[in-house]
């Protein structure tokens, strides 16, 4: 018999992060895209989903460098992205950072690709 | 509802206080709010105060000014809980509860955990990677999410691609805030900063430097309201009317998040919730944008240099995209047709969180009473007949928008 306390938990204990892909749900109700996926829609309430991927592909939307507090801190770079379903139907935004050396590599609707990794969204820049 | 006014306003300076206890930085706010209003403090009837980082130091500061006993309630609604108290006395005089209540906020920086902020820092300069999350959401994957510097930087940036918007506009906001400051004696900082020196600061998140960074400040302020009757029955010679109170939040579900979500981007880029809010005061007040132009002025939230600027445009001052043209032709300085921050702002005068709020509706009162507080910075006349204050607490987190409008005319 389940607990109180897990009979509430509503994560999905699901891997989200699939290689360079981002598996998240879908309401079936309005659409809503709910990532990281939970049992319920937090718009509708509704609790009928598809699962939609994402990525690799996307494009900036807007980003920053991060500040360095000692001059050996390494210097990153961070932004948002637009990340696109694999059907191209819907997209969705998520932060992350890009590996590039220098903020002037930048710019706000430039391609990017996620790459594969288990904890951080890291981007290379993708060719247009 | 009935009519509610300002009557008395009080403030310690703001600053670096760490050798002071919570009573000593409050009391000389609340003591010279009851001193400034001429009243007698037992007429005060109850206390909201707003503090994000000391449980019951308001009951504390209340003891210590000789007002215990009365209802006391503590707010804690982020960069917003000051304002927030400000409105819970509002409304507690406006429902007939009570006939005169004091605001107050205060707060300890060191005291306030906020990790998106990087809680210890002595400015809002955590900006981390970010894995899960982002940086408006505050995020919290194992990247550490992004301090709110970041979340204005990407603002910004994505302002600059859309509309072509200078670093230098950004900038002079700064300069704007730090000539108004240095008229403030009361401002954690004082000192003038030209362009240059803006720009050559140390980058927190670009385009954001240091100085166009609010610091992590410490500081009291109250204010004392009263009923239309109390103002009449004790012969108070100058209220100042509340005319428009507002508020509003976001996080899920609203327009403001799905726009978000769906694109990663801010809202295009500006705060869609401050522009309801907005529109709700306006219209409480029976007000809009112009009639600011022409006799008003504003104390809003400008955390960031970045914040003031989209706030000119939200609040809609100017349209999306022509808010250079506001900071650098002169119209929001104190003598320019739209004064806004006369104060310094949060960027001079410094954001203790529970603070801010009650902080910007002491300056409005001693602006529209010519109080001798702001003599080096006094609005001129014309401007002076309408009042619109402002805060935005925790963008990106669950926005809690508050906005009041108001006038020496009741």
């Amino acid at each position: 018999m389940r607990s109180i306390q897990e009979s509430l938990i509503t994560r999905l204990k699901v891997p989200t992060k699939i290689g360079n892909q981002i598996k998240v749900n879908k309401c079936s109700n309005c659409g809503n895209i709910r990532n990281p996926p939970r049992t319920y829609c937090n718009r509708c309430q509704g609790t009928d989903f598809t699962e939609v991927v994402f990525g690799p592909k996307g494009e900036i939307t807007t980003y920053s460098s991060s500040y360095k507090r000692k001059a050996t801190d390494k210097q990153r770079f961070f932004g948002n992205v637009r990340l696109f379903s694999d059907n191209g139907k819907d997209s969705m935004g998520v932060g992350g950072t890009f590996d590039v050396e220098s903020i002037d590599k930048l710019e706000i609707g430039q391609k990017v690709e996620l790459l594969p990794d288990e904890r951080y969204n890291i981007f290379k820049l993708g060719e247009d | 509802m009935r009519n509610v006014a300002v009557v008395g306003a009080g403030m310690s300076p703001f600053g670096r206080l760490d050798a002071l206890l919570y009573q000593e930085i409050g009391r000389p706010a609340v003591n010279d709010a009851i001193e400034n209003a001429g009243i007698d403090r037992k007429l005060i009837e109850s206390c909201y105060y707003g503090s994000c980082g000391g449980v019951g130091v308001g009951h504390e500061i209340m003891n210590e000014c000789g007002m215990i006993g009365i209802p006391i309630t503590r707010v804690v609604n982020a960069c917003s809980a000051g304002s927030n108290a400000f409105r819970l006395a509002y409304m507690d005089i406006a429902s007939g509860m009570s006939d005169c209540v004091m605001a107050m906020g205060i707060e300890k920086m060191k005291d306030v955990s906020m990790a998106v902020v990087g809680g210890g820092t002595r400015f809002q300069i955590e900006a981390k990677a970010f894995a899960h999350g982002s940086p408006m959401t505050g995020g919290g994957g194992g990247g550490g999410g992004g301090g709110m510097a970041a979340g204005f930087a990407l603002m910004g940036r994505a302002h600059m691609k859309i509309y072509g918007t200078k670093v230098e506009d950004f900038a002079n906001i700064t300069v704007k805030s730090r000539r108004n400051g240095s008229k403030n004696p009361k401002a954690e900082f004082q000192n003038l900063m030209t362009l240059d020196e803006v720009l050559d600061d140390v980058m927190i998140n670009d385009p954001l430097t240091r100085s166009q960074c609010c610091p992590r400040t410490d500081g009291a302020a109250a204010v004392v309201l009263m009923s239309e009757d109390f103002v009449k029955k004790h012969h108070v010679d100058t209220p100042i009317w509340v005319k428009g109170s507002a508020m509003g939040s976001n996080f899920g579900g609203a327009n403001e998040k799905r726009w978000y979500e769906e694109t990663g981007s801010p809202y295009p880029p500006g705060f869609l919730t401050d522009y309801l809010v907005a529109q709700k005061v306006y219209k409480m007040a029976k007000v809009g944008p112009k009639d600011f132009y022409d006799r008003g002025f504003v104390e809003c939230h400008d955390c960031f240099s970045v914040s003031e600027y989209v706030h000119y445009e939200d609040f809609g001052f100017c349209k999306k995209g022509e808010g250079s043209a506001m900071i650098n032709d002169g119209v929001v300085e104190i003598d320019g047709d739209l004064p806004i921050n006369p104060s310094g702002g949060l960027l001079s005068v410094g954001h203790p969180l529970g603070a801010t709020g009650t902080r910007q509706v002491a300056e409005i009162f001693w602006q529209m009473t010519k109080d001798k507080e702001v003599a080096k910075r006094q609005v001129p006349d014309k401007h002076l007949d309408l009042g619109l204050q402002h805060t935005l607490g925790s963008p990106g987190i669950g926005f809690t928008n508050v906005m009041h409008v108001f006038s020496r005319d009741l």
